[in-house]
């Protein structure tokens, strides 16, 4: 990892240092508890985003295509869509315990995507060479990091049930619901699920000639899908309470880590060809 | 929502129940679609796997549904049937994708019983989506039609266009291949079954489709310094082109475009290295004192340039070693080729002699006399002397192209200097130069060139270490593009429609859709032309876009009471 480490961009280390800076600064607040630190810390995740941004630019520059092909530039762009869903719930329910959370898990991303560096840029096989991609891969990285930190909110609610009082979020309003949250996420996060999914057929029918071929990667995808459906349609339930309706978001969230990361440990993952490549 | 969230339906005999009833009693009812789906699916492959058995088997489905159908209609269509129904979706593909699909052929024990083998076309499979279907029309019958409610039917109406579109392709469409070779023509479709690969059956198309021309191009190389390790000190084969029968494999820890000048440690060493040349196309230049007069015939050598008929090449003579002083005529000039400082007893007397010896001129020879600057060709019984200049260009035999010139004429070859450079700009036969060193110490340079057999030349292993820097390229081993150029032609041989095929750029031709799909690298002029037809597909794409735009409308849309 060292190693790994070594040989990274000057971006990359900037990204990763500038997202542990965030991280101390949300532990910093939660001690704190002053207000001012808490705009302190989100303009420093603000700054981060900035960064990564840059990272993500600059590479998709010096690969003359989107950087969306390996699985090492997948999780650097699954850190954006992170930050930005994170960023822009911190801004709407002033809550900064996702903002500690997120930047949290991204510096783990960070760490994990070090093992699986590029050690340079892969060019695109053909059936990547069309722009139908970019859509389809920018919806579910979008709805991935909305439904991620939906699921933050959901264990949020199990450990607070009763919501976490402006005093500790910093915020201006009274009290914090995380199952409100969890649920504006999941929204957000299911349309850009719906979409991701439909756009992936689209392109499958562009490149393959099969919009759907059974294959395990779309088979996860549907599951995924078919539990943030479920818990749409959970809520209409009138007596099902709030921490069930949290325990389905966190399986459904497990369900998009299997997607994502589990296909080379399905039995039937080699008849799929969308894993991703591991060199 | 109030209509739903607060009443749950009550059931036949007029009490109320809970939730929780009412979920069991919808896992109840779903489960036993399913056992329907199973036993119906089998009776129709014991009855026989045609229009009886199928006859059969429906038969047995609808008597299994018969019994609760009331019960089901009534709750169908609610969101505590629609949860559990989701989630048995969810379930039986998650258990699809643990047990391997083998749908060309039939599979005995449980898993043939339920149809595992093939879950993804079984009938309770298939049921629960006809379940769903069912659901999404009530829900979507029961909401009243308002500008509001906009968003929900899309929602809600939509999964059934694009389940219609499965359902259409699935039993109007097909997808298969034709394999052709250049030049070749043909109107039959090998048939893929299902979604897998296995081709059981074949159609034919009213026109031909021939494969005039197929090419593809892998991409440009880019060349770079390589950082490798291994676990131990040992080969350092490198694996990039994946085939191996090492066990431990060296893995790749970085690989660096080629800067030249540029410092970089190597990470897990003591070393640093860095580029100092990059000869695209490697070749060494010699160079010779132009004026010999001071250098003692010590070791004489000649240095010459070769044209022959396969080719430029250069040779180097050396007098004083035997083996290295002579060259049969392996490279087709039509003579041998020879080279003494001195010449020897026999020819020293023989060329002088005219005619020249039978015995001296069996066979054709050009012999160089490096002293007296002489150069002697017998051929065909020809004899000629001619004195040696450097640069001339002599040539051997009637064809003025073929011949040598003689570069340098050396007292002593010690003196001769090889100098690395480039032949030309095309990547021809790269070699980077690279000089490494211990912080302090004095630098050791190395030469990289890639390694073509697998073996471990051209890289280099840092002294006592696992490490070792080798000059790679990943990228020209990858597919840029496949491309078929096909023409549509029809029985009277008439070209009714011509286009280049690539992956992502099909050609449509009569609703069926012709692509790009297989090629074999050992037989560079065939093609495998994917054929597909999806009747269903523009109801499947309308439902795609309504359901999206539904979702949008509901969640953000619509004005929230
Ligand atoms: C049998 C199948 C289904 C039934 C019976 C059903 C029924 C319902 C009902 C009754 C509601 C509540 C409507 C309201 O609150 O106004 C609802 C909400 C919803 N349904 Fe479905 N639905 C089904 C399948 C689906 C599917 C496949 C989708 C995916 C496109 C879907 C998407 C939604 C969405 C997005 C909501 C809104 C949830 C919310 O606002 O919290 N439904 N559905």
């Amino acid at each position: 990892m060292i190693e790994s480490y070594y040989y990274s961009s000057t971006m990359f280390k900037a990204s990763i240092f500038a997202y542990a800076v965030v991280v101390a600064a949300y532990l910093i607040g939660l001690f704190l508890k002053k207000k001012w630190f808490g705009q302190v810390s989100l303009a420093l995740f603000g700054a981060a985003f900035v960064i990564c941004t840059a990272m993500i630019t600059s590479r998709w520059v010096e690969a003359g295509r989107p950087p969306f092909k390996s699985l090492y530039e997948s999780l650097i762009f699954a850190v954006w869509t992170i930050s930005l869903v994170s960023l822009a719930a911190e801004w709407r329910f002033k809550v900064r315990l996702i903002g500690f959370l997120s930047s949290l898990a991204i510096i783990g991303i960070f760490l994990f995507s070090l093992t699986k560096r590029d050690v340079e840029i892969i060019a695109l096989p053909p059936a990547l060479q069309t722009w139908m991609f970019i859509p389809h891969v920018i919806s579910y990285f979008l709805a991935y990091g909305a439904l991620f930190v939906a699921g933050l909110g959901a264990v949020l609610y199990l450990f607070f049930p009763k919501g976490i009082s402006s005093h500790h979020t910093l915020g201006e309003q009274a009290r914090i619901d995380f199952s409100g949250l969890t649920y504006q996420l999941a929204k957000l996060g299911f349309l850009f699920l719906t979409a991701g999914l439909l756009l992936g057929a689209w392109w499958g029918q562009s490149a393959w000639s099969n919009y759907w071929g059974w294959d395990p990667k779309e088979n996860w995808a549907l599951i995924t899908w078919l539990i943030f459906a479920a818990y749409l349609h959970f809520r209409n339930i009138s007596s099902m309470d709030e921490r069930k309706l949290s325990w389905v978001v966190i399986i459904g969230v497990m369900a998009i880590m299997f997607t994502y990361l589990g296909m080379d440990y399905l039995p039937t993952a080699g008849d799929s060809m969308h894993v991703y490549t591991k060199d | 929502m109030e209509e739903l969230k607060n009443k749950p339906p009550s059931s036949n005999n007029g009490h109320h129940q809970t939730d929780s009833q009412l979920l069991t009693k919808c896992i109840l009812l779903i489960s036993l679609t399913v056992a329907g789906g199973i036993l119906s699916q089998n009776i129709y492959h014991w009855v026989g796997q045609n229009s009886l058995g199928l006859l059969a088997g429906l038969f047995a489905f609808a008597a299994v549904m018969v019994m609760y159908a009331k019960p089901l209609f009534k709750i169908i269509g609610t969101p505590h049937f629609t949860v559990p129904n989701l989630i048995a979706i969810a379930l039986a593909t998650a258990v699809g994708t643990f047990v391997p699909q083998k749908t060309d052929m039939a599979s005995g024990g449980l898993v043939g019983l339920l149809q595992l083998n093939d879950l993804f076309h079984s009938w309770w499979y298939v049921s629960l989506y006809a379940l769903l279907a069912v659901g999404l029309v009530k829900s979507s019958s029961k909401k009243r039609f308002t500008k509001e409610n906009v968003g929900f039917h899309l929602a809600h109406l939509s999964p059934i266009l694009i389940l219609f579109g499965f359902w259409v392709d699935y039993f109007m469409g097909f997808r298969g291949i034709i394999k052709l070779e250049e030049g070749q023509q043909k109107s039959t479709v090998l048939l893929y079954k299902g979604t897998s690969g296995f081709i059981h059956d074949s159609i034919t198309l009213g026109f031909n489709i021939r494969l005039n021309h197929f090419e593809f191009e892998k991409h440009k190389p880019d060349y770079r310094i390589q950082i490798w390790k291994r676990d131990t000190i040992g080969r350092a084969v490198m694996v990039s082109h994946g085939e191996t029968d090492d066990t431990n494999p060296p893995k790749i820890v970085a690989s660096l475009p080629l800067e030249q000048g540029k410092i970089h440690r190597i990470y897990g060493t003591d070393r640093y290295y860095r580029l100092s040349e990059f000869y695209p196309d490697f070749e060494f230049d010699y160079k010779y004192p132009a004026n010999t007069d001071t250098i003692a015939a010590k070791d004489p050598g000649i240095l010459l340039d070769l044209k022959t008929p396969e080719g430029d090449a250069f040779v180097q003579f050396r007098a004083n070693q035997s083996g290295r002083n002579k060259m049969a005529d392996v490279v087709k000039m039509g003579a041998g080729l020879e080279f003494y400082w001195e010449l020897p007893e026999d020819l020293a007397k023989g060329l002088v002699k005219s005619p020249v010896p039978a015995d001296l001129a069996k066979d054709n020879r050009v012999i160089f006399d490096g002293k007296n600057e002489k150069i002697y060709f017998l051929i065909n019984g020809l004899f000629a002397v001619k004195p040696l200049k450097i640069k001339q260009f002599y040539p051997i035999s009637w064809n003025d192209s073929i011949g040598f010139s003689v570069r340098y004429l050396m007292p002593d070859v010690a003196y001769l200097q090889a100098v690395p450079s480039s032949k030309s700009e095309e990547l021809n036969k790269p070699v980077a130069k690279v000089e490494v060193w211990k912080a302090g110490g004095p630098a050791t340079v190395a030469y990289l060139y890639p390694s073509s057999n697998g073996d471990d030349s051209g890289v280099f292993k840092v002294p006592g270490n696992t490490h070792f820097l080798a000059l790679e390229s990943f990228k020209d081993k990858e597919t840029k593009y496949y491309k078929s150029e096909l023409s549509v032609i029809n029985n009277k041989g008439e070209v009714l429609k011509q286009q280049s095929v690539k992956v992502n750029e099909p050609m449509l031709y009569n609703g069926y859709r012709f692509y790009q799909t297989d090629y074999d690298p050992n037989k560079p002029n065939y093609s495998g032309i994917g054929v597909s037809h999806e009747p269903g597909l523009m109801v499947i794409y309308l439902g795609f876009y309504l359901m999206v735009a539904g979702v949008a409308h509901m969640f953000y849309i619509k004005k929230k009471s």
